[in-house]
């Protein structure tokens, strides 16, 4: 059980350090910039735009049909792309992220556990920011407050968990392994097709959807949608089930972390 | 800390850095804690205690494993084989604004540095205007730190380590950056920090920082540490080693020539009542040269009987500056001249060979050498480090073409100095103390 809440530790007792780089990290990417942490909200719109003429308009939703409003439709976009970014930021970001905060490993006395925190930290500074905007648009789109938004934390937090044991993993493989960064960037747009985000599990042919639900990302996308949009509960057994298998990543990422980091100045 | 006063114990620390290739096969090697593959050992077999109260220098050649074993102490590095066990917060600058992000302001990072140092948020903020005072950079506080001076960044970085109640101060090279009025600063509350009980490793390339501040020094070569000991001492021996191996050996045909030549042995002033040995290095012939060209430096050295090198010198004693240059065309006036520095680059003197021949032009030809010698009397030296810029010149004082200008040809080093105040001791021609005459003049 302590080995369980080790990964907290470093995070409980240099918690002033992780709320100054948290702050630090979110301000900059904005700093300097008229708009400043305006592109946190401007970005994810962007996108949505763009998905919403594609698949939207060019190619017709399978989605449109199903839901009461099609103004509804986008909104299912963003949901499956916010989920998705979230993901991709702390994927695409972990390979470097130790490199890039060199000072910090080699020249100053500095928990180096701390940084995969911030890492996570921010990119779900960034989901946060997103589902606010979000429930903004339900609201406006509905006339009335989503009540499934209210359980929406509930089905990211294994996600969160997750990600971070993957955040461990990639990070500390990413310092020696200069080569993942790229791998990792390749994968990137080959997984945004492969998860429904712009379609639906159901719609997948029978024999390849058991190889969809092996996708972490396919619970959760499917999942929030149906809360949000299709008025479906949560799959408590699956739930369940995936926080075991996120507990397990984030243990295993973490003690793997650990191990690595013995090496991390030597290498950078 | 315990009652030993122990602060610092590093036993038989060695680190071998992985030179193998593939990096996968390194991640591995990490994992299964199998040897590194064509290990490069950067440090062997080191012990070192350091006590509360106690200030130590390390010094070495560049890739002597200085910085390996800094960054071991701090806890940055883990050492291959030996342990290292350290007492109280350690607040660590090896490098200058290590961990500040140049895109924020002062205030911003002083913040996130004392966060990192392990002080929360009240404790911050209580101690941010004396923080700011230290720093002493006014309105630059907080601007972002792009538009610092390397010097303002060096202040801000000890004025954080000043206050994050550190028990272990680990200083590398930091102070070389700065003007005078802030080295000053950091050297009071350097001292004032040692006094309190607190331990500093400082790390120079200057031997007179290094004596200033500590009383025992540690040389290391290659890996090893050579000698560890009073500083003073430590110094001297450093010093030496660097001088007679740098520089092409066969340059004086005898290895041992400095030492003949070394009238620095037993050589005590009168007035002084101490001896101040100078080291010398050899003539560094790719030393930062500029000018139009024409003729090339070939030699420079110091030598006291006026014709072979000297290694070290004592300060008070004639000394003379020899300049050789070949010529690469015709050159009609040449005037032979040197400034003599200090390590901060402020001159201390010079001189050149213009008056003394103005109304007795020399025409050298292309191939042809030539020699300057300027002899003097070598003044005292406080501790530090001391180098001569020769130079040749065409033409007159006022209206000249610069020929070949060397920065840093020689450096002088003095460890230990009976000069106390100014920049510079002088050679008194006599010291008297008495009743005057009537009318004032000196009796004697």
């Amino acid at each position: 059980m302590t080995r369980l809440f080790a990964p907290f530790r470093p995070l409980f007792s240099n918690r002033e350090l992780f709320w100054q780089l948290l702050l630090r990290d979110i301000q900059s990417s904005v700093r300097g910039s008229v708009l400043g942490i305006g592109w946190i909200i401007l970005t994810p719109l962007v996108l949505v735009a763009i998905y919403t003429f594609v698949f939207g308009v060019v190619l017709q939703s399978a989605w449109v049909s199903k839901t009461d409003s099609s103004l509804e439709v986008p909104l299912i976009y963003f949901t499956g792309l916010m989920v998705f970014s979230f993901f991709m930021e702390i994927i695409t970001r972990a390979p470097e992220y130790i490199r890039a905060n060199k000072t910090y490993v080699t020249k100053i006395v500095f928990p180096v556990e701390v940084l995969d925190w911030i890492l996570v930290g921010t990119a779900a500074f960034k989901l946060a920011a997103s589902a606010t905007l979000l429930t903004v648009f339900l609201v406006l789109v509905l006339g009335r407050f989503p009540v499934g938004m209210l359980a929406a934390p509930l089905v990211i937090a294994p996600l969160v968990v997750l990600c971070a044991g993957l955040a461990w993993f990639i990070s500390a493989v990413g310092t020696y392994v200069r080569d993942l960064n790229q791998l990792l960037l390749a994968i990137g747009p080959v997984l945004m097709f492969v998860s429904p985000i712009f379609y639906s599990v159901e719609q997948v042919p029978e024999n390849f959807r058991a190889l969809f639900w092996a996708n972490p990302l396919t619970w959760v996308l499917e999942t929030l949608r149906g809360l949000l949009f299709f008025n479906q509960g949560i799959d408590w057994q699956g739930y369940a089930l995936y926080w075991v298998a996120a507990i397990a990543v984030f243990s295993a990422g973490f003690g793997f972390f650990q191990r690595a980091r013995t090496g991390f100045a030597d290498v950078i | 800390m315990t009652s030993d006063g122990i602060m610092i114990e590093a036993r038989g620390v060695s680190k071998s850095f992985d030179r193998g290739r593939g990096q996968l096969s390194r991640l591995w090697r990490t994992f299964a804690g199998t040897g590194a593959e064509n290990a490069f050992w950067a440090l062997r077999d080191v012990d070192l205690d350091v006590r509360g109260g106690e200030a130590i220098g390390i010094v070495g050649r560049n890739g002597s494993g200085k910085s390996t074993l800094l960054q071991i102490l701090c806890g940055t590095m883990r050492p291959t084989s030996g342990t290292v066990k350290t007492r109280g917060r350690i607040s660590a600058m090896l490098e200058l604004g290590a961990g500040f992000n140049p895109a924020f302001t002062g205030r911003e990072n002083v913040r996130l540095s004392a966060a990192a140092h392990g002080l929360d948020a009240p404790t911050i903020a209580a101690r941010m205007d004396s923080i700011e005072e230290f720093a002493d950079i006014g309105l630059y506080f907080d601007r972002p730190l792009h538009e610092y001076s390397s010097g303002m960044y060096a202040r801000l970085a000890f004025a954080v380590s000043a206050h994050v109640d550190a028990a272990i101060l680990i200083v590398d090279e930091i102070l070389g950056v700065g003007d005078s009025a802030f080295q000053k600063k950091c050297q009071r509350f350097m001292h004032g920090f040692m006094n309190g009980g607190g331990t500093i490793v400082f790390v120079s390339h200057d031997p007179g920082a290094v004596t200033a501040l500590c009383k025992r020094a540690c040389w290391l070569e290659a890996g090893r540490k050579m000698e560890d000991g009073v500083a003073t001492k430590v110094m001297k021996s450093y010093v030496d080693s660097i001088y007679s191996l740098s520089g092409p050996p066969d340059r004086t045909g005898d290895a041992d020539a400095g030492e003949i030549n070394d009238p620095a042995v037993g050589g005590q002033d009168p007035y002084w009542g101490a001896s101040n040995r100078i080291s010398i290095s050899r003539f560094s012939g790719d030393a930062p040269r500029h000018g139009f060209g024409g003729c090339l430096i070939e030699d420079c050295f110091i030598s006291s009987s006026g014709s072979t090198l000297c290694q070290s010198v004592t300060g008070g004693s004639p000394v003379t500056l020899h300049i050789r240059a070949r010529a690469t065309r015709r050159i009609d006036c040449p005037i032979a001249g040197f400034i003599f520095r200090q390590s901060d680059g402020q001159n201390l003197f010079g001189d050149n060979t213009y008056l003394t021949y103005k109304d007795n032009p020399l025409s050298v030809l292309p191939g042809q050498v030539f020699e300057a010698k300027l002899s003097f009397v070598m003044p005292y030296l406080p501790p530090g480090r001391y180098s001569i810029a020769p130079s040749i010149i065409e033409g007159t004082q006022h209206s000249h073409v610069h020929l070949d200008w060397r920065e840093e040809a020689l450096f002088l080093d003095v460890v230990s100095s009976p000069v106390r105040s100014g920049k510079v001791g002088l050679v008194m021609k006599s010291i008297y103390r008495g009743e005057t005459d009537v009318d004032g003049a000196i009796a004697r």
